[in-house]
């Protein structure tokens, strides 16, 4: 059962075998809750997130058309939950196009103590952390979910160009940081 | 001093950049100390990314929204199969007196096969099922009635209201 594809199981939670569902929340689960605590950095909010986009996945499969993955589907209304919960806590994500000038601000945010990391990989990770959640959430479906950018652009209702800049942008605070800590060639 | 952008050599590690640029890049890169050093930065954060951490879930998430989901469906069936109990017992209730009164007329001593005569026995049967009604609907008979109805309604209320605090309950659990 866990060699089907997304649209096999799908077909056969349709046909009524509801308990097939749980295949694809064991596929998904923590690549979206990974996505979710980068975007609502809270543990518990994340998991209720997930919870509510899994319910409403499971009751929208029936109208689920088989124009595009299910993972692009299913990523689109965990983004979606994820920002109306946002908007609700007033933390809005700027969806436009932001300018060049953001580089320096994004950098400034990106509040980080190298004195507690101990390898380079941990120093990535705790800068992803501190990033926006706009950064972070390109961030997470490019490298962790494996996520195009054209897909990417498909679940944030945004354009192509815009993902890239903020994948860009993020790459480069992210270069200029290790520049600056010379951590490009070893760590410490 | 660097002659490639940062934008160039984030295309250049995204394969994006068409076969003309690409061979100017190239050029440049191998001229370049600075871009190559540029180069050699990005391409260490790209390959980090590439192993960010995935988070884990709790381990009885995907046994709660399982329940979650079977619970919102066990309402519905039992809403279902009370409907249904009920209409088959009016059902059976209508096809018993349909019966009855077939039956009346089959019965009927020295029927006759005529159409005449099967009518007459028929509105004679009908007549006497009033009468029984009317003895029903009368004096003690209404009192006996009026309880056996009181009670039908006050177990179908109970039931429907208890039916109800379920799918509430399971509602706000969702």
């Amino acid at each position: 059962m866990k060699n089907l594809t997304d649209f096999e199981i799908i077909e056969s939670i349709n046909r009524g075998n509801h308990s097939d569902f749980s295949i694809l929340v064991d596929r998904y689960k923590n690549k979206a809750f990974s996505l979710l605590k980068r975007m609502l950095k809270n543990d518990m909010e994340a998991e209720e997130i997930l919870q509510d986009s899994f319910l409403k996945a499971f009751n929208g499969l029936k109208n689920f058309k088989q124009e595009s993955k299910f993972s692009t589907w299913f990523y689109r209304i965990v983004y979606n939950t994820a920002l109306t919960k946002l908007s609700s806590k007033r933390r809005k994500i700027e969806n436009e196009m932001t300018s060049v000038e953001d580089h320096l601000e994004l950098e400034s945010k990106v509040d980080y103590n190298l004195a507690e990391q101990k390898n380079i990989s941990e120093v990535i990770n705790s800068l992803i952390e501190k990033l926006p959640e706009k950064y972070s959430s390109v961030i997470n479906m490019f490298y962790l979910n494996g996520i195009s950018c054209e897909e990417i652009a498909e679940i944030t209702s945004t354009s192509v160009s815009n993902v890239k800049v903020l994948l860009y942008r993020a790459r480069n605070t992210f270069k200029d940081i290790l520049v600056k800590y010379n951590l490009t060639e070893e760590f410490r | 001093m660097n002659r490639l952008s940062d934008e160039i050599l984030n295309k250049y590690i995204d394969g994006e950049l068409d076969y003309e640029t690409l061979n100017e890049v190239k050029a440049i890169l191998k001229e370049s100390e600075p871009d190559r050093e540029n180069l050699k930065a990005l391409l260490k954060v790209h390959d980090e990314l590439k192993g960010i951490k995935e988070f884990k879930v709790n381990a009885s998430f995907t046994f709660n929204i399982m329940h979650k989901i079977t619970a919102k469906f066990k309402p519905k069936k039992a809403d279902k199969y009370f409907i249904i109990s009920v209409s088959s017992f009016f059902i059976l209730l209508s096809l018993a007196i349909l019966g009855t009164v077939i039956a009346l007329i089959i019965n009927e001593p020295g029927q006759s096969a005529s159409t005449e005569q099967v009518l007459t026995n028929f509105v004679s049967a009908i007549e006497s099922f009033s009468v029984f009604l009317r003895k029903i609907f009368s004096g003690s008979g209404m009192s006996i009635f009026g309880s056996i109805i009181s009670l039908g309604i006050l177990v179908t209320a109970y039931f429907f209201f208890e039916s109800h605090k379920h799918i509430k309950e399971i509602q706000n659990k969702l």
